[in-house]
């Protein structure tokens, strides 16, 4: 059974219609890839799934849970968590304090001294966020969302702006967290980072789903490679 | 160093009613208004400091905590028995205001309020069978003497006072240590990220807003039965209204001790500057000025940065500049 399957997901921002028709599912445990060119509608469907925006049309089950898409609030006590493309934490609070919050809004679950390790973060617990290298705060922002301790973590290019080393590391760290049966979707437009994640993944192309298939289906795909992926990069990303 | 934060509000009470018996009567009455004010100013702080969100409606409310105090008061209730009472109306009223103003946001959410303050002076105004009307209330039953100080009045007031002062003080640091605290925190911090987190928004800013209205509630009720008569010139939002921010801003916004810091400072400076006589509006308000554009974390961020300059390794973090709503 799926974790979280989308049926018939449209948004139409006046005259854009930013999503159209969408569905697809997602499998418990799996790292789901989402690609697609800029303006494809892939952050849009996050904030969908995660309840940010409402969508015009569709709906969507989750763990169980028929009647969705929901409000964020909601959303989050069913599981579902993520991070935005552009970092976001409390920048005026110390790493402590961003944690703290996380704490009290996963319902008292304390952030994990593995957590942390894993992150990278303890060094930094007492430095306010502000001061903290890129690197660090891309990996605050996903430990605020793991904080949660999510089924589903919805992350919005966790790899942009990071330095090849500090990529590696991203990716240990989705590893560490899906070995510990977490689902990730995630959005990214670095090929190589993605494919070597992703059992699955859906190509969007404006607002539909252009493609599924595992990444080897999806690098060989002659539609995907002309509509995103381009002859040099399918072949880069092998 | 936890555990002395908690014990240090206590030790400060204590050692003011220690010092207090020394004290003249004006000098006592001073006090009292300054501890008044500063229960207004740290309820304040919960509003304003811990959720970003500048309401100018808070002597509104410390006016219907001061005519609801007068009312029940001078019905026969016990003054024990009003404060809290004083405080709960308060705290509905509170609750009503902060559910239509947060429907806006930013300066829509200032401008609402100051609406709110606007309109409430004028129903302090014209419900004269409540409230006196321009005349006032008149006749409020003072604070219940306490044993043995029944022929020292100043005294007595001052001795009621400190302790509540003391308890909002520790009623403000529950707060801020509670889930409640921390969710108002994320509020003020970055609203989306919160949401993003699952915080209830709106639960958080309602219970910052009816915390809030409770407790400048209670400080209106101490006021009217300290004053005997209550004008509803007192709650205006150009005197009460405007001040409470002041104070806020001056002692430090987020900084429950810094809100204290404010109050008493803001309070005594013009008895301080009487002697300067026509240009005592004109010293308080350059010395204002100053506090708001050389220490824009207000007296208590300066004491902290003086603190961490002396002795880095002990001293708490100056937290960031609050970014009001």
């Amino acid at each position: 059974m799926s974790l979280l399957s989308l049926h018939g997901i449209s948004q139409q921002f006046g005259g854009l219609k930013a999503l159209d028709d969408v569905s697809f599912d997602v499998q418990p445990s799996t790292i789901h890839g989402l690609i697609g060119p800029n303006g494809a509608g892939k952050t849009t469907l996050i904030n969908v799934i995660s309840g940010l925006v409402p969508p015009t049309a569709g709906r969507m089950s989750f763990d169980g849970h028929e009647g969705g898409p929901w409000g964020i609030t909601h959303a989050v006590r069913l599981g579902i968590a993520r991070t935005f493309q552009q970092t976001r934490v409390f920048m005026g609070l110390t790493v402590r304090e961003n944690l703290r919050i996380a704490r009290v809004a996963g319902a008292g679950y304390e952030a994990s001294d593995d957590l942390i390790d894993a992150l990278g973060l303890g060094p930094s617990l007492d430095q306010v966020a502000n001061a903290l290298p890129y690197a660090t705060l891309r990996r605050l922002a996903m430990a605020l969302a793991l904080g949660l301790r999510p089924k589903l973590l919805l992350l919005d290019e966790p790899a942009v702006g990071l330095a090849p080393e500090e990529i590696t590391r991203m990716a240990d760290v989705i590893r560490h967290f899906h070995s510990q049966g977490l689902t990730v979707l995630l959005v990214e437009h670095n090929m190589r980072f993605l494919m070597s994640l992703a059992t699955r993944v859906s190509v969007m192309e404006r607002g539909r789903i252009l493609y599924e298939g595992t990444p080897q289906e999806c690098q060989a795909n002659p539609q995907v490679i002309d509509a995103y992926l381009g002859r040099g990069i399918a072949h880069a990303a092998h | 160093m936890n555990m002395l934060r908690w014990l240090l509000p206590a030790l400060a009470v204590a050692a003011c009613i220690a010092v207090a018996p020394a004290m003249n009567e004006y000098i006592l009455y001073i006090a009292t208004m300054a501890a008044l004010m500063c229960i207004l100013a740290v309820s304040y702080n919960v509003l304003l400091g811990f959720t970003g969100y500048l309401s100018l409606a808070h002597g509104f409310l410390y006016g219907v905590g001061a005519y609801a105090g007068a009312q029940l008061t001078t019905a026969g209730w016990s003054f024990w028995l009003a404060l809290p009472v004083a405080g709960l109306v308060a705290a509905a009223l509170g609750a009503l205001v902060a559910l239509a103003a947060f429907r806006t946001k930013g300066l829509y959410f200032a401008v609402l309020t100051l609406g709110i303050g606007l309109v409430g002076f004028q129903l302090f105004l014209v419900l004269e069978p409540l409230t006196g009307g321009v005349g006032g209330f008149v006749g409020i039953p003072s604070m219940p003497s306490l044993p043995g100080l029944e022929e020292t009045p100043s005294l007595n007031a001052l001795v009621i006072t400190l302790p509540v002062l003391g308890a909002t003080f520790y009623a403000a640091m529950a707060f801020q240590h509670s889930a409640l605290g921390a969710a108002c925190l994320a509020v003020r911090e970055d609203v989306l990220l919160a949401q993003a987190l699952g915080i209830r928004i709106g639960s958080a800013r309602l219970a910052a807003f009816t915390f809030s209205a409770f407790f400048a509630g209670i400080a209106g009720a101490l006021f009217a039965a300290l004053s005997n008569f209550v004008g509803p010139d007192t709650f205006a939002v150009t005197a009460t209204g405007f001040q409470v921010v002041v104070f806020v801003v001056v002692g430090g916004m987020g900084l429950l001790w810094g809100s204290v810091l404010g109050a008493v400072a803001l309070t005594a400076l013009p008895e301080v500057l009487r002697g300067a006589a026509t240009f005592s509006v004109l010293v308080y308000g350059a010395l204002l000025l100053a506090a708001v554009l050389f220490a824009p974390q207000g007296l208590g961020g300066l004491l902290l940065d003086g603190w961490r300059r002396w002795r880095p390794a002990a001293a708490p973090r100056l937290p960031q500049p609050v970014k009001a709503k």
